[in-house]
C-alpha cells in the first residue's frame, strides 16, 4: 500500500514539473519519428530487392521460354546476337541480396555502410573481366554528409537521449529535499530513505522505460512484425541500458552536493560514454589495425587479369584438371578454345587472388573484434553493438552474408564450368533446379544474442555495483 | 567601468575550480585529438602516396600492348590527405579513396573506411573539431549558466546597479570576459598543438592551407561567441541557476545532437537516392538505347561508320586509312560520357537538396553551421570529394581520349596487333589534384555562415533588450 501510495505521489510530483513533461512528450514524439524513419528504411530496402528480383526473374522467364520452345542453349551457342559465355552468365547470375531483418528498423547500424546486394556470375570471385569485385569495390550510392549524421532510428533514441531523460528525471532524486530543506521530513517518515529513493528512480526510470518500451512494442508488431525471440532480447537490452543510467544517476545524485553539480556530473559521465571514449576507441581500433588502400590486391589483380590469358596452357588448365578431375574424364565434345581458356581464366583468377584477398578481410574482421573488445568500458557502444547485432546491421552480420556470398559463388562458378567443359546441353530440367539464393536475414544469429546476453550482463552488474556504492554513500550523506 | 567588471569576471572564472578543471581536460583532449589525428592521417597518406606511386609504375612499365587494352587496363587515382583533415575528418571516413579510371566506365570512389569498421565510429572520432565544436560549448555553459544567479543571490548585482552599472554593461561584461577567456583557451591549446603538425611526414602543408586555417579559426571563435551569447541570455533571463543549467543543457542537446540527426534524415526521407544497382541499370539503358530511346548504339556507330567513308571517300572500312575502331571506341566514350555525366548530375542534384534541408536546420543549430563551415575548410566535405571525383573523370578521359587518338593514328581497322610502348604510356601525365580554393570553400558554405551570423546578431540584440536581465535585486 505504502509503495503504491509513493508510485502515485512520484507520478503527481513527475506531472506537475511542466519542463519534465515537455521532455516526455518529446521523448515521445522522437520515438514515433525514429520507429517511422527506420520502418520507411526498412521498406525502401526490401522495394529495392524485390525490384532486383523481380528484374531477375524476367531474365529467368525470357530464358525459360526460350528453353521451352526447344532453343538449344550453351556455353558456345550464342543467341539474339550474344556470345555463348554471356547465355552462360545470363543462366546462373543471381542477385544476392542481405535482406533487412525485421529489427532493423530499429537499429539501422552499420546498414547505411554496408553493401546489401551482390551480382553473383560465373566469373571469378574477385574479377567479372571488368571490374574488380573485392569487397567495398561498390559501395550503395549514399550521402556522405547524411552517413555522417547518422540514423535517427530507435536506436539512437535509447543510446543518446534515453540517458540525458533519466538524467534530467533523476539528477535531483535527493539533492532537491536537501536544496528544499524537506530532508528532515523525509528522514522522519516511516519509509527509509534508501527505499524511498529507489522508488523514486524506480518511478522515473519506470516512465522512460515504459515510453520507450510502448514504441518498440509498437515497431515490434507492426514495422518490425517476425522478429521473434530476437526482439525480447532486444527489449531486454533497452531496459538494461536504462536501468544502468537510472542507477548511475541515483549513485550521483546520492552524493552530498547540489543537484546542479550532479547535473554536471552525470553529463559529464554521458559525454564519456557517449562521445570521448567511443572515439577513443575508434582511434585504439585504427590505430592497431589501420585500414589500407588494398594497391597490393588491387595490382595483383590487374596483373593476374593481364598475364593469365597468355599463361602457358600446363600452369593454368594444370590446376584446373586437378580441382576438377571429373570434368577432364567428360571431355568427348569439347568447347571452343576461347570458351575454355575463358573458364579457366576465371578458375585461377580466384585460386590465385583469394590467398591475398584474405589478409584484407582478416583485418576487417580484427577491427571489428577490437572495436567489440575496447568497447566494453563504454555502456554506450556495447548496447549500440548489441542493437545493431540483434538486428543483423552489424559488421560481423555483413561479413557473414560475404561469406555466403563467396560459396554461392564458388558453387555457381562451378556449375557454369561443368557446363563449359561436359558434353551435355543445358536442359529446362537443370535451369529448374537451378540452386536459388536464399534471402534471409539471420546472418550470424547465435553470436548476436550471446553478445546480447554479456551486454546484458555487464549492464546489470555495473549498475548494481553503482546502486551498492549509491547506498553506502546515501548511508554516510545522512549520519 | 566595463574594464573592472571584465577583469571581475575574469578573477571569478580562475577561482572556480570545476572551470580550471573543464578547460584542463578540454586542453588534453585537444591536444590528443591532434597527436591522434596526426598519427592516422600520416599512416594514411604514406598508404597512399606508395599506392599511387605503384600505380604510375605500373601504368609506365606496361611494356608492349595495343593502345585500346591500355585503356580497358586503366589505372587508379588515389584521394590525398591533407594536413588540415588532422583537425576534422569530416566525410572523408564515409567517402572511398581510391577511384579505377578504365575506359566506358564512371567509377566512384571505393574502399571507405567506414566500410571497414563496426559501428564505433559512428560515435565521432577524437578530432580537434569534435571538441571545440561538441564539447567546448559545454565548458561555455558550465561557465556562464551561474554567472548572474550566483550575484543575484549573493546580492552583488543590485550594489553593482546603484554603482551604476547597467544591465546592459552587466551582461557585455560577462559576455565579453567569458569570450576572452574562452579565445585564450583555444588559441593557447592550438598553438601548442599546431606546431605538432610540422612533424607529420608524409603530409605536407598544401597552398591555401594557412588561409584555410585562419578562417576556421575565425569560423570557430564565431561559433563560439554564438555560444557565449547564448549562455549569457539564458543565465540573465531565468532566475535560478539550475534552471539556467537545464535550459541550456537541453538547448544544447537539441542543437547539437537531436536537429543535426534529424535535418539529415529529414533530407534523405524527403530526397531518397537510387540504388547502386537502379542507377547501374539507368546509365546501361541510356548507353544501349540512347538518352532519348530512338537512337540505340547500333545506330550511332552505323552513323559514324558512315561519316568517315564520307569524310575519307572510301567504299568501305578496309580502305580507312585511319583505324576507325579508335574512333568509334572515342564516339562511344564521349557518349558514355555524356550518359554518366547526366546520371551522376541528378544524384549531386538529390544531394543538394538533402544539403538545402540540412542548411535550413543550421539557422536553429550552431553545432550544425559550423560543423559544415570547418568541413569546408579542412576539405573533408562532400564538395571536395565531388571535386577530386571530377578531376579523376577529366583525367580518364583525357587519357582514354589520347589513347584513342593513338589507336585512330598509329594503325588500320582491324590490326589489334599494333603495339603501343613505354612513349605513349609516358606521354600520359601524372595525376594531379588540385583543391577549390579556401574562398570556393567558404563561399560554398556561405548559407551556414549567414546563419551563424544571424543568430549572433538576433543574440546581441536580446541582450540589449530591456527584460534581458531578469529580477535585479535579491531573488
Amino acid at each position: 500500500m505504502t509503495f503504491r501510495r509513493l508510485m502515485q505521489f512520484e507520478l503527481q510530483a513527475l506531472r506537475a514539473q511542466r519542463l519534465i513533461v515537455a521532455v516526455l512528450v518529446g521523448l515521445a514524439l522522437a520515438c514515433a519519428y525514429a520507429v517511422t524513419y527506420g520502418g520507411n528504411v526498412n521498406h525502401s530496402q526490401l522495394m529495392i530487392i524485390d525490384s532486383l528480383q523481380r528484374a531477375r526473374a524476367g531474365t529467368v522467364d525470357s530464358l525459360r521460354r526460350d528453353l521451352g520452345r526447344g532453343m538449344q542453349i550453351s556455353s558456345d551457342t550464342g543467341f539474339e546476337g550474344r556470345s555463348g559465355l554471356t547465355n552462360l552468365d545470363d543462366y546462373v547470375a543471381v542477385i544476392a541480396a542481405k535482406a533487412p531483418h525485421p529489427l532493423q528498423a530499429l537499429a539501422i547500424g552499420q546498414a547505411d555502410v554496408l553493401p546489401y546486394q551482390r551480382v553473383i556470375s560465373a566469373r571469378s570471385l574477385y574479377y567479372d573481366g571488368g571490374t574488380i569485385r573485392l569487397r567495398g569495390a561498390q559501395p550503395e550510392i549514399r550521402n556522405p554528409e547524411k552517413q555522417l549524421a547518422g540514423n535517427f532510428d530507435l536506436a539512437f533514441v535509447v543510446v543518446y537521449l534515453v540517458p540525458l531523460v533519466l538524467i534530467a528525471l533523476c539528477y535531483n532524486v535527493l539533492s532537491d529535499d536537501a536544496e528544499f530543506g524537506t530532508l528532515a521530513l523525509v528522514r522522519s517518515s516511516p519509509v527509509p530513505v534508501a527505499t524511498l529513493v529507489l522508488w523514486r528512480v524506480a518511478v522515473r526510470t519506470g516512465v522512460v522505460c515504459l515510453i520507450v518500451g510502448s514504441a518498440a512494442a509498437v515497431a515490434l508488431l507492426t514495422v518490425s512484425r517476425g522478429s521473434g525471440l530476437d526482439g525480447v532480447w532486444w527489449l531486454l537490452v533497452v531496459l538494461a541500458y536504462s536501468v544502468f543510467w537510472g542507477a548511475m544517476s541515483t549513485g550521483i545524485s546520492a552524493r552530498r552536493g547540489a543537484g546542479g553539480t550532479s547535473a554536471m556530473i552525470l553529463l559529464g559521465a554521458w559525454l564519456a560514454c557517449i562521445v570521448v571514449i567511443p572515439a577513443i576507441v575508434s582511434a585504439v581500433v585504427d590505430a592497431r589495425n589501420p585500414v589500407t588502400s588494398r594497391a597490393d590486391l588491387l595490382s595483383v589483380a590487374r596483373e593476374k587479369v593481364g598475364t593469365l590469358w597468355d599463361a602457358p596452357r600446363t600452369t593454368t588448365f594444370g590446376p584446373f584438371w586437378a580441382a576438377n578431375p571429373d570434368l577432364r574424364r567428360d571431355t568427348v565434345v569439347r568447347r571452343p578454345a576461347y570458351t575454355e581458356q575463358f573458364a579457366v581464366w576465371h578458375f585461377n583468377l580466384t585460386r590465385l587472388l583469394a590467398p591475398v584477398a584474405a589478409p584484407y578481410d582478416q583485418l576487417v574482421a580484427r577491427r571489428q573484434r577490437d572495436g567489440r573488445r575496447f568497447g566494453v568500458i563504454s555502456p554506450a557502444l556495447v548496447t549500440a553493438s548489441a542493437l545493431a547485432a540483434l538486428a543483423r546491421s552489424d559488421l560481423r552480420s555483413n561479413l557473414a552474408f560475404e561469406d555466403t556470398v563467396l560459396a554461392f559463388q564458388g558453387r555457381r562458378a562451378r556449375l557454369a564450368d561443368s557446363l563449359t567443359f561436359s558434353a551435355a546441353r543445358f536442359s529446362s530440367q537443370q535451369f529448374q533446379s537451378l540452386e536459388p539464393w536464399p534471402l534471409a536475414t539471420d546472418y550470424g544469429v547465435g553470436h548476436a544474442r550471446a553478445y546480447a546476453a554479456m551486454a546484458i550482463a555487464l549492464l546489470l552488474a555495473a549498475g548494481l555495483l553503482i546502486a551498492l556504492a549509491a547506498r553506502h554513500s546515501l548511508r554516510r550523506h545522512l549520519t | 567601468m566595463m574594464w573592472r567588471l571584465i577583469r571581475k569576471e575574469w578573477t571569478a572564472a580562475i577561482r572556480d575550480r570545476r572551470i580550471v578543471l573543464m578547460a584542463c581536460v578540454v586542453t588534453v583532449l585537444i591536444v590528443s585529438a591532434v597527436a591522434v589525428r596526426m598519427r592516422a592521417a600520416s599512416v594514411l597518406q604514406r598508404d597512399r602516396t606508395a599506392a599511387a606511386a605503384q600505380f604510375r609504375g605500373e601504368w609506365l612499365a606496361q611494356g608492349g600492348k595495343d593502345a585500346h587494352s591500355a585503356a580497358h587496363f586503366g589505372t587508379f587515382v588515389w584521394k590525398p590527405v591533407g594536413l588540415l583533415n588532422v583537425l576534422d575528418v569530416g566525410t572523408d571516413t564515409f567517402t572511398g579513396s581510391s577511384i579505377s579510371l578504365v575506359a566506358h566506365q564512371q567509377s566512384d570512389a571505393a574502399f571507405s573506411r567506414a566500410g571497414d569498421s563496426d559501428g564505433t565510429q559512428r560515435f565521432g572520432e577524437l578530432t580537434p573539431a569534435l571538441v571545440v565544436e561538441l564539447l567546448l560549448p559545454l565548458l561555455v555553459i558550465f561557465a556562464a549558466f551561474a554567472s548572474i544567479s550566483t550575484e543575484r543571490r549573493g546580492g552583488t548585482l543590485a550594489l553593482l546597479m546603484v554603482q551604476g552599472a547597467s544591465p546592459r554593461a552587466v551582461l557585455g561584461a560577462k559576455l565579453v570576459a567569458l569570450f576572452a577567456l574562452i579565445t585564450l583557451l583555444v588559441g593557447g591549446t592550438l598553438c601548442i598543438a599546431l606546431p605538432l603538425l610540422t612533424a607529420v611526414d608524409a603530409v605536407r602543408l598544401a597552398p591555401g592551407d594557412l588561409a584555410r586555417l585562419a578562417l576556421l579559426g575565425g569560423a570557430w571563435l564565431l561559433f563560439l561567441l554564438v555560444w557565449v551569447a547564448i549562455s549569457i541570455a539564458v543565465a540573465g533571463r531565468v532566475r535560478t541557476g539550475q534552471s539556467a543549467l537545464l535550459v541550456l543543457l537541453m538547448v544544447w542537446i537539441v542543437t547539437s545532437v537531436f536537429v543535426p540527426r534529424l535535418a539529415a534524415n529529414l533530407g534523405d526521407s524527403m530526397y531518397p537516392l537510387p540504388s547502386r544497382l537502379a542507377f547501374e541499370a539507368a546509365v546501361a539503358h541510356d548507353v544501349r538505347a540512347g538518352f532519348n530511346g530512338h537512337d540505340p548504339d547500333s545506330v550511332r556507330l552505323a552513323d559514324v561508320t558512315r561519316e568517315m567513308l564520307v569524310q575519307y571517300r572510301v567504299d568501305s572500312v578496309s580502305q580507312l586509312p585511319i583505324n576507325i575502331d579508335g574512333i568509334l571506341a572515342q564516339r562511344g566514350e564521349e557518349y558514355t560520357s555524356a550518359v554518366y555525366d547526366r546520371q551522376f548530375e541528378r544524384l549531386r542534384a538529390i544531394m543538394q537538396r538533402q544539403r538545402q534541408v540540412v542548411q535550413l536546420a543550421s539557422l536553429v543549430s550552431p553545432y550544425l553551421a559550423v560543423r559544415n563551415v570547418s568541413m569546408a575548410l579542412t576539405g573533408t566535405d562532400q564538395d571536395h570529394h565531388d571535386s577530386f571525383q571530377r578531376a579523376a573523370e577529366g583525367y580518364r578521359r583525357e587519357m582514354v581520349q589520347s589513347l584513342n587518338r593513338y589507336q585512330t593514328e598509329h594503325s588500320r581497322t582491324g590490326d589489334w596487333a599494333a603495339q603501343s610502348d613505354s612513349t605513349l604510356w609516358r606521354a600520359t601525365r601524372e595525376f594531379v589534384w588540385t583543391r577549390p580554393t579556401a574562398m570556393t570553400a567558404l563561399w560554398s558554405r556561405s548559407v551556414e555562415l549567414s546563419a551563424l551570423l544571424l543568430l549572433l546578431l538576433g543574440l546581441l540584440l536580446a541582450l540589449r533588450t530591456r527584460n534581458a536581465l531578469a529580477g535585479v535585486g535579491p531573488a
